[in-house]
């Protein structure tokens, strides 16, 4: 056939040209059955399959549960406010200035006082004095 | 014997082996066709077609019966093929078109190959196609099936099939003529 003429639809038909080895189509069934009958999958329950994983990720989890109550039972909170640990001193634990004297030791009064030092000058105090009959404290 | 009749043998354990059998005998050949038609070598075709089948059989139970138990296998083998094709190009380094092209040049050496001339030119027009053109050209002109069972198979309306077809052949004749 002359190429120029080449007509897939109106002209003749053409094969695939592929083939078979002969005989092959005939034992084709008893191959695949062989085949699904060695495959053929058992079934398996999924708890039981994965039984190992499924305890090992249980107990997992009951382990990362306990942490923060294990953190909650054993360690004392670190984060109370100053403010209600002062209110609490001050005016619901009964302390007063005797019990707060005999639990300092003379370093933390130094220290206390070197906190509370004020900056004033010997001037503002003079000037204070100054304004103030003071007599009766030094005749005293 | 009605399909579903026939579906129903298929799934009863008592008669699904003689059934399945009798699927297979009915359909080993044109799904053969097909498939070698895809991935060329006969080596290749017996591989994806065994697949296919254990693919059927697994798969049996969920089948719904909203399509023909016929396009419903068709689909498997198509997606068998074209996945074994992917897989043996990107093994081999290059394009699964490269290496249909490629297949289809070595043809001559094949000794499960005997086409003529014209036939083997043909083969190698069809390989320069788009994937989804050479599917058309392959299922109408060498399978023969009508537009409503490849749209069926493929899920693209029949409109576009024909559209696709029409542009196959022309590249073809091109081709043809033009080698």
């Amino acid at each position: 056939m002359h190429m120029n003429s080449f007509d897939l639809e109106n002209g003749p038909r053409h094969d695939s040209g592929f083939k078979t080895p002969d005989g092959y189509f005939d034992g084709l069934e008893d191959q695949v059955m062989a085949r699904l009958m060695a495959t053929e999958p058992k079934v398996i329950p999924l708890f039981t399959r994965h039984r190992k994983t499924i305890y090992a990720v249980a107990a997992i989890l009951v382990l990362a549960l306990m942490i923060p109550l294990y953190n909650l039972l054993t360690k004392p909170s670190e984060n109370i406010e100053d403010a209600a640990l002062e209110h609490y001193l001050a005016y619901e634990s009964g302390l007063n200035q005797f019990d707060l004297l005999t639990v300092l030791e003379p370093e933390d009064i130094q220290k206390l006082q070197e906190q509370s030092e004020l900056p004033v000058s010997d001037e503002a105090i003079e000037y204070q004095l100054y304004g103030n009959n003071i007599e009766h404290i030094i005749t005293e | 014997m009605e399909e579903q009749e026939f579906i129903k043998r298929l799934l009863d354990p008592k008669t699904q082996n003689e059934a399945f059998r009798q699927l297979m005998h009915e359909y080993k050949r044109p799904l053969y066709s097909h498939i070698r038609s895809i991935v060329i070598d006969h080596d290749d075709a017996d591989d994806v077609l065994q697949n296919t089948f254990v693919k059927v059989f697994q798969f049996l139970s969920g089948f719904k019966g909203e399509s023909k138990l016929f396009s419903w296998m068709y689909r498997i083998a198509t997606n068998e093929a074209i996945t074994f094709l992917n897989q043996k190009a990107r093994k081999s380094g290059i394009g699964s078109e490269a290496l249909q092209s490629k297949m289809v040049e070595n043809l001559q050496a094949d000794i499960h190959y005997d086409g003529s001339e014209i036939e083997l030119k043909l083969q190698k027009a069809v390989a320069l196609l788009p994937e989804k053109q050479q599917l058309v050209f392959k299922m109408k002109y060498y399978q023969e099936m009508k537009y409503e069972d490849i749209s069926d198979v493929l899920g693209t309306s029949v409109g576009a099939l024909k559209a696709s077809y029409h542009h196959a052949v022309k590249k073809i004749e091109e081709y043809v003529k033009g080698n």
